[in-house]
């Protein structure tokens, strides 16, 4: 039960996740721009990330789709998610200027704070997944 | 030919199926904020980030009116927005109200 929940599911959800966060981005690139420029960082750098952000979220998606690149969509997805976590951190201790508006994504009607237990709680099932995956036999296949 | 799992097929057209339903209102040129600096209200209480106007094709009149000296300047989308730039150049100041104070000066001539 717990490993059909962790190999089966978890990639799962974060196919559903990632294509619905990742496609939502570029079917509206300047409600996601307006979005990028209310956080606290330079606006060279919202112009750049408007459509890598996207483009690295259907890409890990992808990756998830096959066994052989299973691996590293999981350690893409875990990489994102923990780079977006410390940034909801980073926001909730006050490191930046301002408080920016929790405005944009999947999540628009969360506070950061529910984002931040949302975030951690996907992290933890994606870090539980590759620990999973190292441990499972090599099938080798002739 | 790789194997794709049919379930993860699914879930992914369910995904971008679901992100076109739910895609935000799409924002045109004249509703987005692309500063070119910042400035002080006539008042002293609040900055506003601020682009040039004539960069959109806002056109005095029609979509904004200006008192003499061509300091002030009204909107007919809010006329409580009015407010001094101090240079003379036409300008339509957004308030972002919720960000708070922004003294970084990251925006400051910023094109």
């Amino acid at each position: 039960m717990r490993t059909t929940l962790v190999a089966g599911f978890v990639p799962a959800l974060l196919v559903l996740l990632f294509m619905y966060t990742g496609f939502t981005k570029l079917f509206a690139p300047i409600a996601f721009l307006d979005t990028l420029y209310k956080q606290p960082f330079p606006h060279f750098l919202s112009d750049r990330l408007v459509y890598l952000i996207p483009s690295l979220e259907i890409a890990i998606a992808i990756c998830l789709f096959f066994e052989k690149t299973r691996t590293a969509g999981l350690y893409g997805a875990c990489t994102l998610l923990t780079l977006f976590t410390l940034y909801i951190a980073a926001i909730l201790l006050h490191f930046f200027y301002k408080t920016p508006c929790s405005c944009g994504g999947i999540f628009r009607h969360l506070s950061w704070q529910q984002h931040l237990w949302v975030n951690i709680l996907l992290t933890g099932l994606v870090i539980t997944s590759l620990i999973h995956r190292a441990k499972q036999p090599i099938s080798i296949t002739s | 030919m790789r194997k794709i799992k049919a379930h993860l097929l699914l879930l992914a057209l369910l995904g971008i199926s679901a992100a076109w339903v739910n895609r935000p209102p799409q924002a045109s040129m004249n509703n987005i904020h692309k500063f070119s600096f910042r400035m002080l209200s006539t008042n002293g209480t609040k900055w506003y980030y601020v682009y040039d106007l004539t960069a959109l094709n806002y056109v005095q009149g029609y979509d904004y009116d200006c008192y003499p000296s061509n300091a002030t300047c009204s909107f007919m989308a809010d006329q409580a927005n009015t407010h001094s730039d101090g240079t003379g150049t036409f300008v339509y100041a957004w308030d972002i109200v919720t960000s708070g104070t922004d003294n970084s000066g990251w925006f400051l001539n910023y094109r």
